[in-house]
This record gives structure tokens, sequence and C-alpha cells, in this order.
């Protein structure tokens, strides 16, 4: 089995508008995949029906040979872009609580990141910034060793200093042979980190390829690709 | 995995109950030496002096607090009931509920028994400190009125009491899930509408069961009518039996509709 998602014909449709249109996609493993679209264009949607947060109106999805279910959540990774973190537990808890849920999760590889940011564990997560919480969620997140992690925004909301950090730490954490997508409509910031990108718009999927086909074929950057294709 | 829920559930709740019954608990101790036992023993300082209102004062304050215990620990059982499902499933700590490797039906187990749990403990606590209060002598014939009742009711009746406490409690908790997972259905408004919908639900439930139960019971009683052997009891265990399938079939209806809704039409915002 060489992809580790596919889905054909994918579509979820909401009372007045198609959010995803017959998105047809093999992700196979061990590469880095951009989500790149501008806001609204189905990003979110795809990532929420891999988690199992949506049920597709149409088509059909398979990760790691299963539909999304416990299976799938078991072998992926997933960085919302909310919050999730609740308010009464203490940094120390919430990996706690990740190592009891996850048997991939690494625990000594998350306190060893907690202490190289210098996040006290026995902090409230409550009392946390909401920059801190946003670099715990994504500690929690890479210190799993998943199959497939699905990163949506991961730096959408963070400085570029920040920016860089969090990529060097997805970089460097994720598991050989795992696949990451991670969904972004900041693209100069991730292209040097690219295996393949996928744009989407409106809901459809209307360019997959590899980061060397794109060069080779048009000679412009991811960005620049971008800009042209999405032009408004 | 259900166990991992519920330990973890569990300790997010016992934060806003412990210390409830602890208070609880303490004031009843206190009203049982300054309120109760000063009228027991006729110690009250009767003449008019800064002491005897104090007492009063003191006395009036330590029952308004029990009291207001007393009622805020129902409130309290409530509002975690709904803040629980509501915050923990269906706010944003619902992107991390529903991605952890379990089934959507032991996310919502975990939340009815942990409230189950506290139903009970709070309904304990509430006991135990009225057993505080009750003079000691009339305390003792708190045994001979439970053997009482085992006696009436039979060891079959405590059984079918109890399954009908634990049903009438599932269904009222079940229905507030279902109304909650209706109203977020909708885009806008999601608590405004739930509350419209577990209206909504109130209503159909209560036609319904008194339906099924007025029915029943004309052809129950139909039944006896001719036969005045039969004592009121019997049919009044059946009515009971009855009432009690009623909860079941509405506490298993409430389970399905909340499970579908959260699995097929979830929709964080």
């Amino acid at each position: 089995m060489n992809n580790i998602l596919k889905c054909e014909n994918l579509s979820k449709y909401y009372s007045t508008t198609k959010a995803l249109d017959n998105v047809t996609l093999n992700i196979p493993h061990g590469r880095i995949v951009g989500l790149l679209g501008p806001n609204g264009s189905g990003k979110t949607t795809f990532i929420k029906i891999c988690n199992d947060l949506l049920t597709p109106s149409n088509g059909n999805i398979q990760i790691g040979g299963f539909a999304p279910g416990v299976e799938t959540k078991e072998i992926i990774s997933y960085l919302p872009e909310k919050t999730y973190l609740n308010s009464w537990m203490k940094v120390s808890e919430i990996l706690d609580f990740f190592n009891d849920f996850y048997s991939d999760f690494n625990y000594e590889k998350a306190v060893d990141m907690l202490n190289r940011l210098k996040i006290d564990s026995k902090a409230k997560l409550k009392t946390l910034s909401k920059g801190t919480k946003e670099k715990v969620q994504l500690i929690l997140v890479m210190s799993r060793e998943a199959k497939l992690y699905l990163l949506d925004e991961p730096i959408g909301g963070v400085d570029p200093a920040a920016r860089d950090y969090i990529l060097d730490t997805i970089i460097r954490n994720y598991s050989e042979n795992a696949t990451v997508i991670l969904s972004t409509h900041l693209i100069s910031d991730i292209e040097k980190i690219l295996d393949d990108i996928i744009f989407l718009k409106d809901g459809q999927v209307i360019l997959s390829k590899t980061v060397d086909e794109v060069r080779d074929e048009s000679g412009k950057s991811i960005d620049s690709l971008f800009r042209e294709v999405f032009r408004c | 995995m259900l166990g991992k829920l519920m330990k973890y559930e569990i300790k997010a709740t016992a934060r806003w109950f412990l210390p409830f019954y602890v208070a609880m608990l303490f004031s009843a101790i206190l009203n049982k030496f300054i309120f109760i036992n000063p009228i027991l023993n006729n110690t009250f300082v009767q003449e008019e002096s800064f002491i005897a209102i104090l007492q009063g004062i003191l006395s009036s304050l330590s029952m308004f607090l029990y009291v207001a215990l007393f009622f805020g620990l129902y409130v309290a059982t409530l509002i975690v009931v709904i803040q629980r499902f509501y915050k923990s499933l269906l706010g944003d700590e619902g992107y991390l509920m529903f991605t952890l490797p379990v089934k959507t039906w032991q996310n919502i187990l975990c939340k009815l028994l942990t409230s189950m749990l506290w139903a009970f403990a709070s309904s304990l606590v509430a006991f135990g400190s009225i057993f505080i209060l009750i003079p000691g002598e009339e305390l003792k014939q708190i045994p001979q009125a439970f053997m009482e009742a085992v006696r009436t009711l039979g060891v079959g009746g405590i059984v079918l009491l109890f399954i009908f406490i634990v049903l009438s409690l599932t269904t009222s908790v079940l229905e507030i899930y279902s109304a909650i997972s209706l109203g977020h259905l909708f885009n806008k408004r999601r608590l405004l509408l739930s509350f419209v919908m577990y209206l909504g639900l109130q209503t159909v439930t209560q036609f319904t069961g008194l339906i099924i139960a007025a029915l029943s019971m004309k052809s129950i009683f139909t039944i006896y009518t001719s036969e005045i052997t039969v004592g009121l009891g019997v049919q009044f265990r059946q009515m009971f039996i009855i009432v009690t399938i009623i909860l079941a079939i509405f506490t298993a209806g409430y389970f399905t509709l909340t499970n579908y809704l959260l699995k097929k039409k979830l929709n964080l915002e």
C-alpha cells in the first residue's frame, strides 16, 4: 500500500454552498504536502473530513486503509485551527492525557520540547498566553509518532520568528515515512519545506503536483504560481 | 477507553462538586450546633439582650446558608451536566475529544455516567446533611422506616424503584444532550435554539408518555374493576412497570438520537 490517504469524488455540501466539490486525491507515505488555497477554499473542510469531524455528503475517503473512525484517529495527529486545550488541566496533566489515549505518544520527547521552550509543566493551561498555548498544542501533536500529521494553519497566528521555530519543529519531529499535510495561505514561508502542493479553489482541486514538477515546468516559485492562479 | 475517559471526566468535574459537598456537610454541622440543638435543649437566650439578637441572627444566617447550599447543589449539578456536554464536546475542546481514538457513543456514555455518578453523590450528601440535622432519637427510627418500606414494596419493588430512579435520571440527562445536539444543527444562536429544542422535546416526551400511560392504565383498571380481591397494590405496581418501560424507551431513543447527531451531523465551529 503506497498511499496513506486516498479519496474519491469527495464532496461536502451545505444548504447553499459546496464546501468541497468532487475532490479525488492520492497522497503517498513520506511526503510533506502543502494544502494551499485562499480563505474559504475548502482546506479546513477537507482536513475536518479526514479527522471524522465532518461527514462527507458524497464520495469516500480512506486513510491507512480505513474510513475515518477509531482506526484512523490512532494514526492521525491533528493540529486544528482552534485551541482545544481545556482550562482545568496543568501542562503536565495534558501530557498524561495524550500519553493515556495515544499509544504512539512519545512522552520524553514532549517533556524535552517543553523544557527547551522553557514552558513550565506545572503551569495551568488557562494561565498560558495564546502563543504559549499554541506552542503546547504543537508540541503535543508533534510528539506523536503518527503516520499522518494534519496541520491546519499551523503558522497562521504567530509572528515570523515563531513561524521558523514551528516549521523547524515539524521538520525535525515528524517520523520518517510519515506524511505531513499542512494547510496555509502563507506560502512563501513554507515553500522551502514542501515536497508536494495541492491548490484548492472553491472546493475543487485545481492543481496537484510535486514542487519539482512545478519548478521544472513553469520555472516559477510556488508563491508566484499561487499569486497567478488565485489572482483576484 | 471508556474507563480512561471517565477518569478524566471525574477529575474535571470533581473540582466543582467536592468543595460543594464539604461546604454542605460543614454547614449542616454548624446548623446542628447553633440552630437545632439550642431549640431542642431550649437553650436559646430568652431575654432581649445583645447575645439573644446575635444568636438569632447567626442561627437564621446559618440556616439560610444551608438551604441555599441545598438548592445550590441541585442547580450546580444541572449546570455541570449541561456545561460539560456543551463545552467539552461541542465547544473548542470538541476538536480534541472527537479526535481521540474512541467511539462517539463512548464519549456520550462517559458524560452520562459521570453525570449520574455526581447526581447520586449529591443525593447522598444531601441525605447525609439531613441525617446530621435530625436529632438522635428520630434518627433511630430511620432503619425501622426503611425496613417497613422494604416489607411493603418487597425486594422486587425496591429493585424496580431503583431502576425507575436510574431511568428517570438517564432520560432527563439524555433529553438535555439531545436538545443541545439538535440546537447545534444550526449555525447561529445554538444555545438559545438548544433551549427551544429542549422545550420541544419536553412537550413531546410528556405528551406521548401521558398518552401511553393513560391507555395502559385504562386497560389495567378495566381488567381489575370486577375483581375486588385484587388490591390496589397490584395495579399500582403494573402502572409503575409501564412507566419504567416508557422511560427505558425514551432513554434508548435519546441516546440513539444524540449518537446519530454527534456522529453524522457534527459541525464544530
